[in-house]
């Protein structure tokens, strides 16, 4: 567990609030799309595409100095973290539920598998990144 | 489709977009969820398992629910409401970009454990839905 003085959280705190804004705002503008917006499966596309910047940010960025760690928790935390979601990613699942069972079980798979290589992409292309 | 209806519906999904209100209202609703979940994860809670995320994500859920169904019943006035509480606060708040990090981080020390915390989230998650409804319901009808 990371150990940060008050002052810091409350730094901490401000960085988030304003990242997770513009997270918000993207997620919003992209479920606002004519026509595909309200498919769920933008929901699918938003947790695949953060989950991938957030495995890259992980590994690209080192937690060495305050200022790396202050970019962290702003993109990471805040932007990234306000951007995917988790709430309206199951609130779908269970309105898929109603309708289709397999579309339903199709649609948890290909997120979390999809999101799960994601991951592993975004992290390896961090660290080779980091490396260069 | 006659194309006058596809004019009509593009027109209207414009005006939809432009929403400043909606906007703002879920850009501070995003601040403010994703603020929570910062400084909850400042909370120690021992173990292997990353536990707050869970929380995090089911209490998320579970509230998205009860909005949900109590906004059903009520009039379309309150879609601001909707934006600000649901897409802004509860949809900052919970995170699946997190939840998927942590999955891969656990696999490498335990596959099992990293299996059983993404069904304990995914299954968890869906019982908070059908959990969220009934109370969602049951404080419309005392309302209503």
């Amino acid at each position: 567990m990371k150990k940060l003085k008050e002052n810091a959280i409350l730094t901490g705190c401000i960085l988030v609030f304003i990242g997770g804004a513009f997270g918000g705002i993207f997620r919003l503008l992209l479920t606002q799309i004519p026509y595909i917006g309200s498919s769920p499966w933008v929901i699918v596309a938003i947790n695949i595409v953060g989950s991938f910047l957030l495995a890259y940010l992980g590994s690209r960025i080192s937690e060495d100095d305050e200022y790396s760690l202050s970019i962290k928790t702003f993109v990471g935390t805040g932007i990234i973290g306000g951007f995917t979601t988790f709430s309206t990613f199951i609130l779908q699942i269970n309105e898929l539920l109603n309708k289709n069972y397999i579309i339903a079980f199709i649609y948890v798979v290909l997120s979390l598998l999809l999101g799960y290589i994601a991951v592993l992409c975004g992290k390896y292309l961090g660290k080779r990144m980091r490396n260069q | 489709m006659l194309i006058k209806d596809k004019i009509v519906r593009i027109v209207s999904m414009q005006k939809q977009r432009l929403d400043l209100i909606e906007m703002f209202v879920v850009s501070l609703g995003g601040g403010i969820g994703g603020s929570l979940r910062y400084l909850l994860s400042f909370l120690p809670i021992a173990g292997q398992w990353p536990l707050m995320t869970i929380l995090i994500n089911w209490l998320g859920t579970l509230l998205l629910a009860i909005l949900g169904s109590y906004l059903s019943h009520r009039s379309s006035r309150l879609k601001r409401w909707q934006a600000f509480l649901g897409t802004g606060i509860l949809g900052g708040f919970t995170t699946f970009s997190t939840m998927l990090l942590q999955t891969a981080q656990l696999t490498q020390s335990n596959i099992v454990m990293a299996g059983l915390y993404l069904v304990m989230t995914v299954v968890g998650g869906v019982l908070m839905i059908i959990l969220g409804q009934y109370i969602g319901h049951v404080l419309c009808g005392e309302r209503l």
